[in-house]
């Protein structure tokens, strides 16, 4: 019969050794992934444009918390909130990148990013960018492209913050031309666009509010 | 006999004794257990302060990643350093800066810090688009540094600051080290 005897030290590093190894196979930095407008068995994100950010340097083993958003005429970011666990993605293998479902706003990805490579590195992150709004955002069911703004009469307007330290912030509202045709539009950083209204009415306003998810609901509450 | 209370830690003798009646018991026993639950939740959540000061190389420096000025044009965007800044053990300090009226608004900001020093923004001025009640308050930046060691560690704050308006460039938030002394991590 063979003894196996393990002093306390020997048990304690080998313990330490076990928790390093699965640290490590945890943590092991995640290959960049394809084209965050296709997200594999989801629906596809609707009229998505890719937004490459600005590149960001990183000193080696640092780890940050980052917002980035959706800008111009596709402002909206379709996240982890509606569902979409694949609509962005980064060029650098040294870097593990976590979205934070609970700071993640209309227009904003927030990620936690970490380098772990030893020497400083430089991450470039791609968003799927929409022009359509998340359900319960629109007043109108919307049809077609982005359009300029009409400037015709506006009405319901809303504002919508996203949460965290930097509170970046986008209206919408509706527009309604004397030939009838409405539009529902966004504004963000100054610039804005619209989309026709396919059909109008507090019957697709309620329909909207109906479907508000959580997050918006409390953003809505608090203005 | 002599009643023990809360204030003096414990149990109230009611409940020691069962003198409650049924339903009472019942829901006193219901938060009891649920204290006990959120106890011990946290017991295991949070690990001790000794466990967190081991896996720190407090001497490391991590250096500036010249991210003050992300995404903005470099011409109208110019660096303002805050002095170096001590933060004691078990005691926040909130670091402040300004960025002077010829480039009022702050776009992002670096650091240079020790790696037991996290690093956390708590305000910008307010960015709402079109809201000209704003615009005055741009230029200020509130970063919290915390000490997750047992030595002092120092931390110097570059703020970005341009002479045109945020415009929805990436924003660093927050700041810190992997801890170098954890098992496994070798330089």
């Amino acid at each position: 019969m063979t003894t196996i005897t393990m002093n306390a030290k020997g048990a304690v590093r080998l313990a330490l050794r076990a928790a390093a190894l699965g640290l490590v196979l945890m943590l092991l930095p995640e290959p960049a992934k394809a084209d965050p407008c296709q997200t594999g068995a989801y629906e596809p994100i609707p009229d998505c444009v890719l937004q490459q950010q600005a590149p960001v340097n990183y000193k080696g083993w640092q780890t940050s918390g980052w917002a980035y958003y959706c800008t111009g005429d596709h402002p909206y970011f379709y996240g982890l909130q509606q569902g979409y666990i694949d609509s962005y993605t980064w060029d650098n293998s040294c870097f593990t990148v976590t979205e934070d479902i609970f700071v993640d706003g209309p227009n904003k990805l927030d990620v936690t990013i970490t380098n772990w490579c030893l020497k400083e590195e430089t991450i470039t992150v791609t968003l799927g960018c929409s022009s359509k709004p998340p359900p319960g955002v629109a007043s109108c069911t919307t049809v077609g492209g982005p359009v300029s703004d009409p400037g015709c009469p506006q009405s319901n307007v809303k504002n919508y913050c996203s949460r965290g330290p930097v509170p970046v912030c986008f209206q919408t509202y509706q527009e309604t031309c004397a030939n009838k045709t409405s539009y529902f539009c966004t504004m963000t950083f100054g610039v804005a666009y619209c989309l026709q209204c396919g059909s109008t009415g507090s019957q697709d306003q309620k329909r909207a509010s109906g479907t508000l998810s959580p997050v918006l609901q409390a953003l809505s509450a608090r203005r | 006999m002599p009643t023990a209370t809360w204030a003096q830690g414990r149990m109230p003798v009611a409940w020691a004794t069962g003198a409650l009646p049924g339903a009472q018991t019942r829901r006193a026993g219901r938060l009891l257990l649920a204290a006990s639950a959120a106890l011990g939740l946290t017991l295991i959540v949070t690990p001790p302060a000794s466990a967190q000061r081991v896996i720190h190389d407090v001497n490391r420096t991590v250096g500036f990643a010249k991210t003050e000025c992300t995404g903005h044009n470099a011409q109208n965007c110019i660096a303002v350093r805050s002095k170096l800044t001590t933060i004691p053990v078990d005691e926040p300090v909130l670091i402040h800066l300004s960025c002077p009226q010829s480039h009022p608004h702050v776009v992002g900001w670096d650091a240079r810090h020790h790696e037991h020093i996290s690093l956390r923004v708590v305000s910008v001025g307010q960015m709402k688009p079109g809201s000209s009640e704003a615009k005055p308050r741009t230029g200020d930046l509130r970063v919290a540094a915390r000490n997750d060691a047992h030595r002092p560690g120092e931390v110097r704050i570059v703020a970005g600051c341009s002479t045109q308006p945020y415009q929805g460039h990436p924003f660093m938030h927050s700041r810190r080290s992997v801890p170098s002394k954890q098992p496994g991590m070798r330089r």
